[in-house]
């Protein structure tokens, strides 16, 4: 194992997602307002100077029971995502025989449990301590435990996490039926991908799974894990403005603001990283590769972005049909992988 | 340096709704949330969190009842913060406050906002038009950037 | 659902209580809901927070100025509360004046109906999560005010009664009657389009079909008015008993069946294109008379009153003057305090998510909200009821 490119991609590749994923949440706001007939905010707006501005914000004490474990739930996050895409990189290969799916799989489920955390300790002024004179006048009601928004969305993360996730792991599998190995670099390889010489007219000598009938079904599948994974528009009921405002981040002030909006971002660059390694073979290594790698990951968000301009927020009674509709399309999608 | 280009360049605003006659509330809404007049393109986001936001828009005059919840979410948003009435009612009352026959004006009002909690721009007009929300409040994001 | 009082507190787990901040509350109110694993059980609707005591503010004015402050209790229904209480003037001191001016209060009336209807519908968009449609009615609603700042000088507060007829700012003449023409052709397109794309969007019509549903024997019995009666299919409509319509105009009452959401929503959409039918008949056959008459006098008036339909249900005015002008006894009530009243029983058994909807399908205006004075005759005296006093007369029975 070379020691020094195995030292400069770790240094590197999260420096570059990091770097990228700035410009995501700032695309998809631009082609929402565009597609709403307005000129929106600038590109590096909701990406780069909001959280630069948070940084300089007055640090504030969260009102929670344990302030620094809720302050620290960004920070994880964060570091999650790039041990991901750390794991996708072809140096890490053979380090400990992690580079495999179930390793992404697993701690794509920590990420989610990060929402139930970050909900039980948050308890902001706008749900249950908004000072109102109502206990006095009475109800035919008396003695009802008050819930805050926050405790409602770590509800809804949890119904989330047992229907809604099924797609986003189906969408992960489908490449693994078709290349017969759950390791990532073989999967790469299978598309004809190899680390050594790789230059841009190499791109050409790829057969990537998308261009199959199973990968294209695999590709609907997981894009519908992506919307739920990030949380947009079909599927943000969970922090929607009808009724709990932003559930379970209404506490985060200031520098832990930044934090969430970063991990929120890399989520959304990261999440769309491995749908290209996965099914264009073209994995985030620190050579010429990455520059397709980046242009390519840049159309998981551009779609979501369209489809969450033309959709409503759905309550669960659309959710677990739409969740079961299209994990069923992810079964058809492995059986014909296998045929 | 770099704390006042980042301040300037990404502003949150959020909107109070206390007593008044909703005229203000909606050109507040027809301002920032209208194609026509968008705020958002002018650096300005629209927020409901006061966690997250640096500008405190408030409409209506301020009742004794809704005073202690403005107060709890004034107190909420992390300095530098300011704040900006809107409307002549939010400023000294309207004509809730100032107009009067025989039992005198309204018992139940306190006033203009700055009763409550300090207040950085005024805005009046009844209601004032969405072009003359948007200009005072890219005028008073200068006064955002100056503080320490 | 059906269930008793018992029942109702057995069954719900927790309160959530939406605050008087909230992003999905228009106005500052308080809903407390009653929950069991998401489904709402009980409502509290608490809507004193807006109160300013207009009509304490309203006692022993002179009546030219107390009459604007009438335009003030609302901002979204401003013409409607003005002519009603110029009209009970009027009608009290037999006050005659000239059918244009009734044209063009009328002309105001259904601009007004218009905006606010569009308003309601972005409004109901941006709580159902779809921005996308939430921004192209407000861009729909736009040329509306436009039309009513070139109308009257001011886009919300547009003050176009006198007492006597009209102001004459407010006179259509031909450029004016061009431009609400044009308008209103573009208008009617425009919304005809939007609801074509609107119904055939599956995902919003499973939204708002089958939720919120507000029988007709229980909408009478709580007190729905405007658009909320008439979606549970009861046709009545303060217009077929106010003499300026019936004599002059010729339009259609909107009826819907279902009781739930969706038909609510579509009432206010076809009430928005008759409105534009309204329109195009007065100024088609416009009289051509002054636009004000001053030739009047204010002294003792008894008591009277008047009726009208403002974009959410009936309002009822009605005063006395003393020998000096002076108003005694104010009284104005307002359509949405029944309105709310009647959406706490349509959101019981349904989502939390989709009781912010119903609760904002009823369209409240809670800044209409007054309290009710009552005039007691036989006991020779006159209480104001507090908002409990008035929940506890509409609550539901046990049963």
């Amino acid at each position: 194992m070379n020691w020094t490119q195995f030292i400069l991609a770790t240094i590197f590749v999260p420096i570059i997602a990091f770097a990228v994923s700035t410009w995501v949440p700032g695309i998809m706001r631009k082609i929402q307002a565009r597609i709403q007939m307005r000129i929106g905010p600038p590109v590096l707006l909701p990406g780069f100077w909001s959280v630069l501005k948070f940084f300089f914000k007055k640090r504030i004490d969260p009102v929670s029971p344990l302030p620094r474990l809720y302050h620290s739930i960004p920070v994880i996050g964060i570091f999650l995502m790039f041990f991901i895409i750390l794991l996708t990189n072809p140096e890490w290969r053979d380090v400990l025989g992690l580079a495999t799916l179930v390793a992404i799989a697993g701690l794509v489920k920590v990420e989610e449990t990060l929402y139930i955390v970050m909900g039980n300790l948050s308890d902001s002024v706008l749900s249950v301590r908004m000072p109102y004179p109502d206990m006095v006048s009475g109800s035919t009601m008396k003695a009802k435990v008050r819930r805050n928004f926050e405790k409602i969305s770590v509800t809804r993360a949890f119904k989330f996490i047992t229907v809604g996730s099924f797609p986003l792991y189906l969408g992960l599998f489908v490449p693994a039926m078709i290349a017969g190995s759950i390791g990532i670099m073989s999967i790469a390889n299978y598309q004809g991908f190899y680390s050594d010489g790789f230059t841009l007219k190499s791109i050409f000598d790829l057969n990537p799974l998308i261009f199959s009938v199973p990968g294209i079904i695999g590709a609907i599948v997981y894009f519908a894990g992506y919307l739920v994974i990030i949380n947009e528009y079909p599927f943000s009921i969970m922090h929607t403005k009808a009724d709990v405002i932003e559930g379970p981040t209404l506490e985060y002030a200031a520098t832990a603001r930044a934090g969430y909006y970063l991990m929120r971002e890399t989520t959304m660059f990261v999440m769309s990283s491995i749908f290209v390694t996965l099914y264009f073979g073209i994995p985030p290594a620190l050579s010429w590769a990455m520059i397709p790698h980046v242009i390519l990951a840049m159309i998981l968000p551009v779609l979501a972005a369209i489809v969450s301009a033309f959709t409503p927020v759905l309550t669960f009674r659309q959710v677990y049909p739409m969740s079961l509709g299209f994990s069923a399309l992810g079964v058809i999608g492995v059986i014909v992988a296998v045929l | 340096m770099l704390k006042q280009v980042s301040r300037k360049n990404a502003v949150h605003i959020m909107l109070f709704y206390a007593v008044g006659c909703n005229g203000c509330d909606i050109e507040i809404v027809n301002a920032a949330f209208s194609p026509f007049y968008d705020l958002e393109q002018y650096k300005v986001i629209l927020t409901w969190n006061p966690r997250e936001a640096d500008i405190l828009a408030v409409t209506g005059a301020v009742s004794k009842k809704i005073a202690p919840a403005l107060k709890a979410v004034y107190e909420a948003i992390p300095e530098p913060k300011l704040v900006a009435a809107v409307g002549s009612c939010a400023i000294n009352g309207g004509p809730f406050c100032n107009l009067g026959g025989d039992l005198g004006s309204s018992d139940q009002l306190l006033g203009g906002v700055s009763k409550v909690i300090p207040v950085d721009a005024n805005i009046p007009g009844c209601p004032p038009r969405p072009e003359d929300i948007i200009q005072a409040v890219a005028s008073v994001i200068p006064l955002l950037a100056d503080k320490e | 659902m059906i269930m008793s009082d018992t029942d109702r507190r057995d069954r719900a787990e927790y309160e959530v209580p939406l605050g008087p901040l909230h992003s999905a509350l228009l106005e500052p109110f308080r809903i407390r809901l009653f929950v069991d694993d998401e489904r709402v059980v009980d409502t509290e609707i608490t809507y004193d927070t807006a109160h300013r005591g207009i009509e304490r503010i309203m006692e022993g004015m002179p009546v030219q100025k107390a009459l604007i402050i009438t335009e003030r209790i609302c901002g979204i229904c401003s013409h409607v509360h003005l002519w009603n209480s110029t009209r009970m003037v009027e009608n009290g001191l037999g006050i005659e004046i000239p059918q244009r001016a009734e044209y063009i209060r009328v002309i105001g009336n259904e601009l007004e109906r218009i905006h606010s209807h569009l308003l309601f519908l972005g409004h109901a968009f941006e709580i159902l999560g779809h921005e996308t449609f939430s921004m192209r009615c407000f861009m729909l609603r736009e040329p509306v005010q436009n039309m009513l700042f070139l109308l009257s000088g001011n886009r919300v507060h547009y003050t176009i009664s006198v007492i006597g007829g009209v102001r004459p700012r407010c006179d259509i003449d031909k450029e004016k009657k061009k431009n609400l023409f044009e308008m209103l052709n573009n208008l009617e397109e425009g919304c005809k389009n939007f609801a074509n794309r609107a119904t055939k969007d599956t995902l919003i019509i499973s939204r708002i079909k089958d939720i919120g549903y507000l029988s007709k024997e229980d909408a009478v019995k709580y007190g729905a008015l405007g658009p909320n009666l008439r979606a549970s299919g009861v046709n009545d409509d303060v217009r077929m008993r106010v003499r300026e319509y019936t004599d002059n105009f010729d339009f259609d009452y909107i009826v819907f069946d279902g009781g739930t959401v969706f038909d609510r929503v579509a009432c206010r959409v076809y009430e928005v294109l008759e409105s534009i039918k309204i329109i195009r008949q007065a100024l088609e056959t416009l009289p051509d008379e002054e636009p004000m008459n001053v030739n009047y006098e204010i002294g003792e008036m008894d008591f009277s009153h008047s009726y009208n339909e403002a974009a959410r249900g009936e309002i009822y005015d009605s005063c006395a003057l003393d020998e000096s002008g002076r108003i005694r006894n104010y009284i104005d009530r307002t359509p949405s305090m029944t309105s709310i009243s009647a959406m706490e029983v349509s959101c019981i058994g349904d989502h939390v998510t989709d009781a912010s909807i119903i609760i904002a399908s009823c369209d409240p205006c809670l800044t209409c909200t007054n309290r009710m004075t009552i005039v007691d005759e036989k006991k020779n005296k006159e209480y104001i009821l507090s908002p409990e006093e008035v929940k506890r007369m509409t609550r539901r029975r046990k049963v």
